[in-house]
């Protein structure tokens, strides 16, 4: 499994996490068949460097817009401002899109961000604990 | 009360248990009403979205015209003809 991401977009992905410092960003990805075609950049309502709540008007937008495009909801990224690229407990405990992958940008070293992506697999979409599956990140 | 109709967006995550569909009609004077109303044509649906005392699952939000219903006065809050209702499992995370 991979998610495949185009070179502009990646880069808008991390320079959007960038620009929410010193909270933490997020947004989606749409597209299809694990490639990603757009990208919709999210405030942060919770705006906090440890906690993210997508914008309600914004996330439900960019939900509808995916549905008009006829694309599917590919990706859920966030950053960590300060810690790897991996999902906290509170990211497993939250991710309730099984189709989607969860896209985390760490900002840790502000010079270089790294990216990784993972599927939460669970019995039950409700369930809070979850597998956590790394997916390969092709950017291209 | 008069019951209303409105457009009730299903999430990707629970088209399996509509067909399909993206979104659906459906009737009621208020929140609760519609959502009962989608799942009378939807059974499925009913056990995805409410708890057994019929309370809204904690990681289900709602949303009426992007407002969160929890903030609207929840499942007794009354809709207008055209409103647009949306079920949408909570999107959220962090190191807390």
């Amino acid at each position: 499994m991979k998610l495949s991401i185009p070179r502009h977009i990646y880069d808008e992905m991390v320079s959007h996490c960038l620009d929410e410092l010193p909270n933490e960003g997020c947004g989606f990805l749409g597209g299809g068949d694990g490639e990603v075609k757009v990208i919709y950049k999210l405030d942060n309502a919770a705006a906090s460097p440890v906690y993210y709540r997508p914008n309600d008007k914004q996330m439900l937008a960019a939900l509808k817009d995916i549905d008009d495009k006829d694309i599917t909801l590919v990706g859920i990224f966030h950053s960590h401002v300060m810690s790897p690229p991996f999902p906290s407990p509170t990211d497993v405990r939250e991710a309730h899109h099984a189709d989607a992958a969860y896209v985390i940008v760490t900002l840790a070293d502000r010079d270089s961000p790294a990216t990784r992506a993972f599927k939460v697999i669970k019995e039950d979409w409700r369930d809070e604990k979850g597998e956590i599956e790394e997916i390969d990140l092709v950017v291209s | 009360m008069t019951r209303m109709s409105v457009e009730v967006r299903i999430p990707a995550v629970f088209r399996a248990h509509t067909a399909g569909a993206k979104s659906v009609t459906a009737e009621g004077a208020t929140i609760g009403d519609v959502l009962s109303d989608v799942v009378r044509s939807y059974p499925e649906l009913g056990g995805q979205i409410f708890t057994d005392d019929d309370s809204l699952h904690r990681f289900v939000n709602v949303y009426l015209n992007d407002e969160d219903v929890r903030y609207l006065g929840g499942l007794s809050c009354e809709i207008s003809d055209g409103d647009v209702l949306a079920i949408l499992p909570a999107v959220a995370g962090g190191l807390t």
